[in-house]
């Protein structure tokens, strides 16, 4: 086990180093940048402001020197909000990892229990329904669905807030501030577990299918146990092994904001300061915040690895 | 009875060809089945339809591509602009179908680009094994590393930097989804071959002495077939909804072009969000029904072809 986790820490290695090369030579060479998106600098003050930087270094240079800075866990230095993008990281990104892991455990909670539901009588009318519910979850493009629910439930009904996490001008704190806070976590919430529910829930269907065909659930049937018992001691603990791994891949998207439902309902997260960047031509903070985004996919997959090479030893001898 | 006895060879050759007809080839039998899915049918006949009207229709409308007409800004669905017209007066029933011609045609070559891409390289990593499989899936491996919205968020911006022309981004925006959709097409066409590569019939191509190119494009090959078709019909919704988060975004396809996702853009405003949905509701709900088709399509091609690839229901 040891020298299995060993040996994929080691395989991370150069896939972050050429991670970190595409995210910076992506940025380098895109045309423009902060400085240049400045109309009222000089000419003089603009090249002034770019030896500052160091942006008239050569590429390789800038390069290395960025890397070596990342080695030593400085992730940059914002242009548009003049702090460290660690900071800046900092503050914005409990606010996605609040909406996506509340919505996390909403809709595994979901996908589970239905998908566990409609395997236990396939082609029943619950598994039909369940399974055109989850086509149209599948359908939805993000933003609409994010525009329909705040055109129903904030707009037309006036029950939820259109957007933002408080109340504009509100400096309420303690329960005031949870609460106020909760009224505005509904609707993203919401537009997330339906989004994500429904791939979920055809995992989890299709997996205690899976299992349901073995001819340990039939011996334990043959031994006269209770059909509960059957399906919940016996099959559904089979069928999550494979589960598993889907909860490594869940690591990247708790900490870098649903960029498109964080825009959409005014969040103040990491998508958002993102997009934000992105128009400000803040390359620093793109740059580092992309990098921590593929640091978290790359820790994700070997997370997920190593959970399922624990929880299924069949994986470790390979 | 006697003669029959004697006819034998006759009846025979008579036999064979009836028979042939009767064993139906796979192919045949995937119909059979696809059209005893009534929602995989309703859903094709609903995209057949579709894609005819986006194409046809705007020749049979009264109203222009880009006409504006400024006494006639912002009305709400009528008898003349059946879903209302927008800022600039132009007929949003209109842009819609030509809308749904781009970003129709966006899924269909995104889909054909990536395909190609992930199955060529998918087969030649699976086939050839060794350092050329280690390259082309570390390489995979690194694509799928780098977060694809972020990704595309960039590449979008550097496309409006660059000042490419509205008609020429299309394509852009096709090359750049296909760029980052292969890896996942290259890993399933690879395990298929290499699962396929130690079973049986393949084994008998060795031992028959076939020449290698023979056992790959007569043998190994067509048996991906199943999987290829239902992948690609999955790569279409997927490059539909892609694009139409782009263009909402101003990254993709941007205006005087219309697609499904820039008309969304209307969303943005404030007023003509609370007041005329009539600009942004008849775009989400074309994605949401072409999305929604392809899926159900593509469920019921897996079901049709190839009944063990849908695990758990055989």
């Amino acid at each position: 086990m040891k020298n299995f986790i060993l040996r994929r820490l080691l395989q991370t290695v150069p896939m972050l180093l050429f991670a970190s090369l595409i995210i910076f030579m992506l940025f380098a060479k895109t045309p423009g940048d902060f400085i240049d998106g400045n109309v009222t600098l000089t000419a003089a003050r603009a090249a002034e402001l770019k030896a500052i930087y160091g942006l008239d270094r050569p590429l390789l240079w800038r390069y290395l020197h960025w890397l070596g800075q990342l080695l030593r866990g400085d992730l940059g230095f914002s242009l548009q909000y003049q702090i460290p993008v660690s900071q800046l990281l900092n503050q914005y990104i409990w606010n996605s990892f609040l909406l996506a892991s509340i919505a996390l455990l909403f809709y595994w909670g979901i996908g589970l229990t239905a998908g566990v539901i409609s395997a236990m009588r396939p082609g029943s009318l619950f598994d039909y329904l369940l399974s055109v519910v989850v086509f149209a979850a599948m359908s939805f493009p993000t933003f609409f669905l994010c525009l329909l629910l705040i055109k129903w439930f904030a707009v037309d009904l006036h029950w939820l807030p259109v957007g933002g996490m408080t109340n504009t001008g509100s400096d309420e704190t303690g329960w005031a501030w949870v609460v106020q806070v909760a009224a505005h976590l509904v609707l993203p919430v919401l537009a997330l577990v339906m989004l994500q529910a429904g791939s979920l829930t055809r995992y989890f269907r299709a997996s205690m299918l899976d299992v349901v065909k073995m001819d340990f659930i039939r011996t334990a049937r043959a031994k006269g146990l209770r059909e509960r018992t059957v399906i919940f001691r016996h099959a559904l603990r089979n069928a999550l092994l494979p589960v598993i791994t889907l909860l490594g891949f869940e690591l990247p998207g708790l900490f870098s904001g649903a960029i498109i439902t964080e825009k959409v309902f005014n969040w103040p997260g990491a998508g958002h300061i993102h997009l934000d960047s992105l128009a400000a031509r803040d390359y620093p903070v793109l740059m580092g915040f992309t990098l921590f985004l593929a640091v978290l996919t790359i820790l994700g997959n070997l997370l997920a690895d190593v959970l399922y090479a624990w929880a299924d030893p069949r994986i470790r001898v390979k | 009875m006697l003669s029959t006895l004697f006819s034998t060879r006759r009846l025979r050759k008579a036999i064979i060809p009836t028979m042939a007809n009767v064993t139906p080839s796979p192919w045949h039998l995937a119909w059979r089945a696809l059209r005893h899915n009534p929602p995989a049918m309703l859903s094709l006949a609903l995209l057949i339809i579709m894609a005819l009207w986006c194409v046809v229709g705007p020749y049979w409308s009264p109203w222009q591509n880009d006409a504006t007409d400024a006494l006639m800004v912002n009305k709400a669905p009528g008898a003349a602009h059946w879903l209302g017209t927008d800022f600039l007066g132009r007929d949003v029933y209109t842009r819609l179908l030509l809308a749904g011609r781009i970003s129709l045609m966006i899924g269909l070559m995104t889909m054909l680009l990536s395909v190609a891409l992930g199955y060529l390289l998918g087969a030649l990593a699976g086939y050839r094994g060794g350092i050329t499989d280690k390259l082309l899936m570390r390489l995979a491996d690194l694509v799928m590393t780098i977060p694809s919205l972020p990704l595309l968020i960039v590449a979008g911006a550097m496309l409006s930097e660059l000042d490419f022309s509205a008609e020429s981004r299309v394509y852009m925006v096709v090359i750049m989804l296909s760029l980052l959709e292969w890896p996942k097409l290259a890993r399933l066409v690879r395990g298929q071959i290499l699962s396929l590569r130690e079973r049986d019939f393949m084994l008998a191509t060795q031992v028959l002495g076939l020449s290698s190119r023979r056992r790959l494009f007569r043998h190994l090959l067509p048996n991906t077939v199943p999987l290829l078709i239902v992948m690609a019909t999955m790569a279409v919704a997927n490059a539909i909804l892609t694009e139409s988060a782009l263009s909402y975004l101003g990254l993709g396809v941007v205006p005087p072009t219309p697609s499904w996702g820039n008309m969304m853009d209307a969303a943005n405003s404030l007023i003509d969000f609370q007041r005329r949905p009539w600009l942004w509701m008849p775009p989400g709900i074309a994605i949401f029904l072409t999305v929604i088709a392809i899926n159900v399509l593509g469920d019921g091609l897996r079901d049709a072809l190839d009944p063990k690839m849908k695990p758990g229901l055989k």
